[in-house]
């Protein structure tokens, strides 16, 4: 218990009829980075808000740094930043006024909060912007006002509720990266979102949501090794028969093969040298081929074969 | 104090609004004070009158040069068309003719068909200047039938007319000096101006720090929910206190004197006002979250309780159905005590307390409409059920 950061216990949240989070339990380490993957309408942001107390739930139980989270516990509070989807920031403040206010809500000795001002401004690289207004930022820039007012007061726990949604790449690459040096300096991190390649790139630990409920939990390789895909081989080639299909498809290892006229496509479960022994067959038969992709299992993988959809709708 | 200090810098962005409603008032205010207490509220007009003497004898001229002294003779051609276009265009309030033989008849005692008029209907101007002919001939008469020559006669009859009377307007009740009727105006106005400048600065400033993602992100600091709404609070009492301490401070300063008697219960009545004109305004913050909605309401606010309430017309010229409907919103108690407290109005103690009373009544009521719709619409933040394991 004694590192541990978070703990939910049984969460359970309805609205209505609509069962939000549905028995619901979790544990954070400190240190950890720990992603909250999900599509839209999993139940991530319903947890996000329980546990910060800006929600009530129905039943169960949630600590943070070993005590019950409640909405006056503010001892708890003050160790823990928030940085949320939505740009929240005065647009009437500068800069430097907007990350000063949202720290003094956490530290009020002058001083002090100076110096932790600067710092977050460093740390985002907002120094030649201090005298700013929001409205004059870029997107970019304003993601990372943002961030700095979320853990300008040098926060114990962060969390992160999908905060790269409609950022360019080089402004997400940049957030990332600043996720995990403050993970470095000591922050224990939730992150949320339903990117999966951010969720595989930053966290130490993972738990897949979906309708309310947690369907699978672990590293990104514990997640991986679940399912029954290792491998899915893709190679370019046309005018491919149903008897040599089927000669694939008896290799060992293959539990599954896909042909689109185009591509074959050829799912392995286990086993080494899976491509070779794929290729194998195509030389055989004196069958040419363009293009060969090899494929290790993605989060999506997971997702998919756990849940029999995909974790982003297509359009995303 | 950190949410007071950024309630005034947002304020202070938001303020340009209610800068321009407060220093166009003080001007208006100025420009019609003059800078002065002292008001002159009587005066004397001298009637624009065109006279054509007919008669053209020594007796009718000494006639027209008396009037000459009472009205302000305009010389035009006797031409009826002329004569009817300048009524017409108010160059001149009436014109008469001597007739001839006017000097005869009046050494005769006779009263009818001296003078042949031109006159616009139901005008001030007729009933003036009729009444003063028919105060000179009737003179002329009873000096005439009490064996006085005609010349004499009308000599004195000019006197008696040439006479001018001290006039002063009683008020009903008045036995204050210190809120003069201008003064009273000014005060009558400020329910307008309070109502536009303070809602037009402070809800803006409101809808900003109750905006959701603001709202979210202080919900989840450690700053104590009741710390942050008595700061916000405070902002809002502290702007709102400075707005009315400078419109008493440029009212002092333009109509002068310390403040004594029923004056000091027009103080109270404009400092309740302020404090209703708060409640509203945290009231209006409270249920609309857009910028063009809220410039509509205070439009409303602002020029509906002006004509329903008497602000911009006294409330003794309003119908009796606007006054009826005007009941139902505070500035009529306001305007009735600010009535009753210059004189326009019978003053009672009891009657000026119930006005106090009753806005008092709606502040609070306010207040309590306010805290009730604040619960609903922001509790989910706060109202957290004790968790069941």
């Amino acid at each position: 218990m004694e590192n541990t950061v978070v703990k939910i216990d049984n969460l359970v949240k309805r609205y209505g009829e609509l069962i939000a989070l549905d028995h619901f339990s979790l544990e954070i380490k400190q240190g950890e980075v720990f992603g909250l993957l999900g599509p839209n309408g999993s139940g991530k942001t319903t947890t996000i808000n329980c546990l910060l107390s800006l929600l009530a739930f129905d039943k169960g139980t949630i600590e943070i740094f070993g005590k019950p989270m409640s909405p006056t516990a503010y001892d708890i509070k003050k160790n823990i930043g928030v940085i949320m989807q939505n740009v929240a920031v005065f647009d009437e403040l500068t800069v430097y006024e907007n990350i000063d206010y949202f720290c003094g809500l956490y530290i009020t000795d002058k001083a002090e909060r100076r110096k932790y001002v600067e710092d977050a401004i460093k740390f985002v690289g907002l120094e030649d912007f201090t005298k700013f207004y929001p409205k004059k930022l870029s997107g970019g820039l304003l993601r990372r006002l943002n961030i700095a007012c979320g853990i300008a007061h040098k926060p114990k726990l962060i969390i992160l509720d999908e905060p790269t949604v409609a950022v360019d790449p080089q402004s997400r690459n940049r957030i990332l990266e600043g996720i995990q040096e403050l993970n470095r300096n000591g922050a224990t991190i939730i992150y949320t979102s339903h990117y999966m390649e951010e969720v595989e790139q930053i966290c130490s630990r993972i738990a897949i949501m979906d309708k309310g409920r947690k369907i699978a939990e672990g590293t990104k390789d514990e997640l991986k090794r679940m399912i029954k895909n290792t491998e899915t081989i893709i190679i370019e080639v046309a005018g491919l028969s149903d008897e040599i299909r089927a000669k694939a498809a008896a290799l060992p290892h293959v539990y599954d093969t896909e042909y689109d006229g185009q591509k074959l496509t050829v799912y392995c479960s286990g086993g080494k040298h899976n491509l070779i022994r794929v290729l194998g067959v195509l030389q055989e038969n004196d069958i040419s081929f363009g293009r060969v992709f090899s494929e290790l299992p993605t989060l999506n993988d997971v997702f998919l074969e756990i849940t029999g959809k995909a974790l982003r709708d297509k359009e995303e | 104090m950190q949410v007071f200090k950024a309630f005034f810098k947002v304020l202070k962005r938001n303020s340009f609004t209610a800068i321009v409603f407060i220093g166009v008032f003080l001007l208006l205010a100025l420009m019609i004070s003059d800078g002065k207490a002292e008001v002159t509220i009587f005066a004397l007009d001298a009637k624009k009158v065109s006279v054509f003497d007919e008669d053209d004898s020594p007796e009718s001229r000494k006639f027209v040069e008396m009037l000459g002294e009472k009205f302000e003779i305009v010389d035009i051609r006797n031409d009826r068309d002329i004569i009817t276009d300048m009524l017409y265009y108010e160059q001149i309030d009436y014109a008469f003719v001597i007739n001839r033989g006017w000097s005869e008849k009046l050494a005769a005692g006779e009263t009818d068909g001296l003078f042949t008029s031109y006159k616009m209907h139901d005008s001030y101007a007729k009933v003036i200047v009729e009444q003063c002919l028919d105060d000179y001939v009737t003179a002329v008469n009873v000096y005439t039938a009490a064996g006085m020559s005609l010349d004499k006669a009308m000599d004195c009859a000019g006197e008696d007319i040439l006479v001018e009377t001290d006039v002063t307007i009683e008020k009903f009740g008045d036995d204050n000096k210190d809120f003069t009727p201008m003064f009273a105006a000014y005060y009558r106005y400020l329910p307008y101006i309070f109502i536009s400048a303070i809602l037009s600065a402070l809800c803006p400033v409101l809808m900003i720090m109750n905006r959701k993602d603001i709202r979210f992100r202080t919900n989840c600091s450690s700053v104590d929910a009741n710390s942050y709404t008595m700061q916000i609070f405070a902002g809002g009492a502290v702007f709102v206190l400075a707005v009315w301490l400078i419109f008493i401070g440029a009212g002092v300063y333009m109509y002068g004197g310390i403040f004594r008697g029923k004056a000091w219960t027009a103080l109270l009545n404009s400092g309740l006002f302020a404090l209703i004109t708060t409640a509203l305004a945290v009231l209006v913050a409270s249920v609309i979250d857009s910028q063009k909605i809220l410039t509509l309401i205070v439009q409303i606010l602002g020029l509906g309780m002006s004509f329903l309430c008497g602000i911009f017309v006294p409330q003794s010229m309003l119908g009796d159905s606007v006054n009826a409907v005007g009941r139902f919103l505070p500035a009529y108690w306001y305007v009735r005590l600010n009535e009753m407290l210059c004189g326009d109005r019978l003053y009672s103690t009891g009657k000026a307390m119930a006005c106090l009373l009753i806005e008092a009544a709606y502040a609070v009521t306010l207040v309590l409409v306010t805290v009730l719709i604040r619960r609903v619409r922001y509790s989910g933040a706060h109202k957290m059920t004790a968790a069941k394991a």
